[in-house]
């Protein structure tokens, strides 16, 4: 006859002897890599959870709380971020979305566009802006990340809480930009 | 009041625990508790500076501790750090060298990024003390197994995450009067969480009897 403990105790040691550290923020995160190695955008699951990844387009979403506790259907996620890669450089792109949000008459929360970095050391550029519409309020940050040949990784959130956070700020960190290191 | 309560009648064998009325019996200790119950005249027996009775057998070890327990289960980003209030009872076997134990412990995790984090974690505790070498001083090393868990904000989302692990413990009680103690320990343990290994250190204060 086995006794418990013992053996309850070598599985978890060796369960957790085969995992990566801890120590290593990417080792819990989830990552969803665009076929042709544009990028690679890793999320932490739950709450974060992938709706569509296809191509170069990854659509992630954390559900409102009407959805996860009423079941309800529709409406604007808690946290939603759309991936794309497009054509353009960083500064030209978030001036741009600078622009529009000005003329759509959204709040400018980042003091015009500025300077955003990977850890990996890919330098971009962003806005950060509130808004409100008949869904309340929505704040939006996106991001620009120089890829190749006068294209773009383009990271674009939305949400209703706001964006200017370390967590936000961690997850934009750890976006991959073109192949591997 | 407490100790005045837990204390045994004056006179009376001490008593601490299963373990500790499971002892074998002493050569001549039945005949001398026959010859003395007749004679007792109600006098309190002679006590050591400890406080316990002349001839008492070596402490048997704690029963339960109310403790404080550091740990860091790192978060990635440099946090990490848990602060918890624990419990251990205490099982006692004939073998008072057997030391088993179940911890209860609950505290907050500092997390780098938002709001601290609830921990809640139980574990078993199997080891080996020292319960007559170095009396009143019982020095252990213990192998703990632990499971619990993790609940935080996440991205404004309550996030629930488990861990599991196991390692060793290796610490000292010291007896101030009769099974009034106090303890601290050491121990490390490789915990599993989320798909991710973590070496973890604790320390733990308590105080009990």
């Amino acid at each position: 006859m086995l006794r418990p403990a013992p053996w309850v105790a070598l599985l978890l040691v060796a369960t957790a002897g085969c995992a990566p550290s801890g120590e290593d923020p990417r080792s819990r995160l989830t990552v969803y890599a665009a076929p042709s190695e544009e990028f690679r955008v890793r999320y932490l699951e739950p709450p974060w959870e992938l709706v569509e990844g296809r191509g170069t387009t990854a659509i992630l979403r954390i559900p409102s709380n009407a959805m996860t506790v009423g079941g309800a259907e529709g409406g604007p996620p808690k946290f939603e971020l759309v991936v794309t890669v497009e054509a353009g450089e960083p500064e030209t792109q978030a001036a741009a979305d600078l622009r529009a949000a000005r003329r759509s008459g959204a709040e400018i929360l980042s003091d015009g566009v500025r300077v955003v970095s990977t850890v990996d050391g890919v330098v971009g550029a962003e806005t950060s802006t509130r808004d409100f519409d008949v869904r309340g309020e929505r704040h939006a940050r996106i991001a620009y990340f120089p890829l190749d040949r006068g294209r773009v990784v383009r990271m674009a959130f939305e949400a209703t809480p706001p964006l200017d956070t370390a967590e936000v700020d961690a997850m934009i960190g750890q976006l991959g930009v073109g192949t591997e290191p | 009041m407490i100790l005045a309560v837990l204390a045994p009648a004056p006179g009376a064998a001490q008593s601490l625990g299963l373990g500790r009325r499971l002892d074998p019996p002493r050569p001549g200790a039945a005949d001398a508790e026959a010859s003395a119950l007749p004679e007792d005249d109600g006098e309190e027996p002679d006590r050591d500076a400890d406080g316990d009775t002349d001839g008492d057998w070596p402490w048997a070890g704690p029963q339960i501790q109310l403790g404080y327990t550091y740990w860091k289960l790192s978060d990635g980003y440099g946090g990490g750090d848990t602060h918890a209030a624990s419990v251990e009872v205490f099982l006692q076997w004939p073998l008072s060298e057997l030391r088993t134990g179940l911890i209860g412990e609950l505290g907050g995790r500092g997390y780098s990024l938002g709001g601290d984090d609830l921990v809640a974690r139980g574990a078993i505790e199997i080891g080996f003390q020292l319960t007559e070498l170095v009396d009143p001083v019982v020095p252990y090393l213990s192998l703990v197994v632990s499971a619990g868990a993790v609940v935080g904000e996440r991205f404004d989302t309550t996030v629930v995450q488990g861990f599991g692990g196991a390692g060793l413990e290796l610490g000292a009680a010291v007896r101030l009067v009769r099974n009034l103690h106090l303890s601290a320990s050491v121990g490390y343990q490789r915990l599993e969480m989320d798909g991710a290994a973590f070496d973890v250190f604790f320390l733990r204060l308590g105080a009990g009897l």
